[in-house]
């Protein structure tokens, strides 16, 4: 667990400790490792970076994670009491922030490494390995269906768009809001205005199609036309954080299956929300909406965290179709918002799908001849397994190249 | 069963092999009224009586119709998108 190879480490570690286990973590440190903690509420402000001395650390406890300094030979103890201990989530090196652009050689975080601190990125993007990957959607056009997008929004400023209105007598302008933070998650910028990044592929050719009203409404038609001037527009990848819930048993759209097969023939890979019509906390669990129970349109599932299916998020309950076929990124997902108010954080299946599609993408600039088959392969067979059914999650975390 | 009865809004895909300005002539020759053509996917949209549906779905070439159904999200405000 303990890597020390990357120069751009500070020597500190990052401890995630479980929400409801925080004391046996913080007694489990210090009986394991020699690691005596001090509350950040007790440390004088600003005195928490310049705490280094060995065989200490300070406990953030708004977020549930300490930065300890073990001494150089505590630091395998350190390592063994993580991995032992239940009460901590996530061991991982601190790292040194503004050294993570350049540096080539920085070695990839432990895949889906639970860092609560969204100091740099967000988590989701921490999670699916998109902060350190070098590709960027560079070269590839990608649509996104949805509300619209505010092109007054600091973070899209300069960006290549192409936006259109499929809903009668609505301007392309996001008065919603859902399209906006779609986008930002699937191209949002390297480098916003305010906070961690949580945009993808921040070089993409963001085509925006507003096939939903203000009201959060649309119909079949808009959607359809949408996809068909995303294909026409040689989009590789067609987002679309929208659905409607279906019954267990019923049939999918034929229609919408013949047009994402027939995109899919044309190089655009569509995919689509799971739908966020469950409630597994309560044990309810419903099946994949329509459209994405389509079996050529791609299914997403949304997970938090920790790494475990959302509980409002559908399974695959009916086949044909009706499966899951990968896992995002879907609970506290911080993204862009119409101005004045510039970020929110939501969840939802909704959150999760422009993560695959940002990756997508990402996909898509690495094989710039692929097919959207190959694109969509690409995407299942580089997962990150978990620990779940394949009915809740699909073949698992999307992970980018 | 008058030609005032309730209209629909209707998606159709054309089948494989079948020209899609063809397709579209059969459609409205049939009572379809065409919204917008969307050659890159192969579909039709319009609006028809909704008595005559099954009709227009048993013309060659025509491979499904199905009504234009809606979807919606939650209001702006609701955490869970």
């Amino acid at each position: 667990m303990i890597d020390r190879a990357g120069a751009a480490t500070t020597g500190r570690y990052l401890v995630l400790l479980h929400e409801d286990a925080r004391e046996a973590g913080v007694e489990a440190l210090r009986q394991g490792a020699g690691v005596e903690l001090e509350s950040s509420r007790d440390v004088a402000a600003g005195a928490a970076g310049d705490h280094s001395a060995t065989g200490t650390g300070v406990m953030f406890e708004e977020l549930g994670v300490a930065v300890v300094s073990a001494a150089t030979d505590a630091e395998h103890e350190l390592g063994a009491t993580a991995a032992a201990e239940d009460a901590i989530l996530a061991l991982e090196p601190e790292r040194i922030v503004q050294a993570l652009d350049e540096t080539v050689a920085t070695p990839a975080p432990e895949p889906g490494a639970r860092d609560a601190i969204e100091t740099r990125a967000t988590w989701g993007l921490q999670a699916t390995g998109v902060f350190p990957s070098r590709f960027s959607g560079r070269g590839v056009r990608l649509a996104v269906l949805d509300t619209g997008l505010d092109l007054e929004h600091p973070d899209f400023v300069g960006r290549q768009i192409q936006h259109r209105s499929f809903v009668s007598g609505e301007s392309f302008e996001d008065e919603h809001g859902h399209g906006t933070h779609c986008i930002g998650t699937a191209c949002g910028p390297r480098d916003p205005d305010r906070g961690p990044r949580y945009g993808i592929a921040y070089e993409a050719e963001i085509w925006a199609g507003k096939v939903l009203g203000n009201d959060g409404s649309g119909v079949d038609g808009g959607i359809l036309a949408g996809i068909n001037w995303a294909v026409a527009g040689g989009c590789r990848v067609v987002s679309m954080s929208l659905g409607a819930p279906t019954t267990i048993g019923e049939p999918y759209s034929r229609v919408f299956e013949a047009a994402a097969r027939r995109a899919r023939r044309r190089g655009t890979l569509v995919v689509a929300a799971a739908g966020n019509d469950s409630d597994r906390e309560s044990g309810v669990v419903n099946p994949v909406s329509h459209p994405a129970n389509c079996p050529s349109i791609a299914a997403v599932a949304a997970l938090d965290r920790h790494l475990a299916v959302a509980s409002f998020s559908n399974g695959g309950l009916d086949p044909n179709g009706g499966q899951l076929d990968l896992a995002a990124p879907g609970v506290a997902v911080r993204s862009a918002w119409p101005m004045p108010t510039r970020y929110r954080v939501l969840s939802g299946t909704s959150m999760a799908t422009p993560h695959v599609a940002g990756i997508a993408g990402l996909q898509a600039e690495a094989a710039p001849r692929a097919s959207a088959d190959a694109v969509l392969a690409k995407l299942l067979q580089t997962t990150r397994r978990l620990p779940l059914s394949d009915a809740d999650v699909g073949a698992g975390l999307v992970q980018a190249p | 069963m008058g030609t005032q009865g309730a209209r629909t809004d209707v998606v159709v895909s054309v089948r494989e092999g079948h020209a899609l300005e063809d397709v579209v002539e059969a459609l409205q020759q049939a009572g379809l009224s065409v919204d917008e053509s969307l050659p890159e996917i192969g579909v039709v949209k319009g609006s028809t009586q909704t008595s005559n549906v099954s009709a227009l779905a048993s013309l060659g070439g025509v491979e499904a119709v199905e009504r234009s159904g809606e979807v919606r999200l939650p209001p702006p405000e609701s955490p869970v998108q």
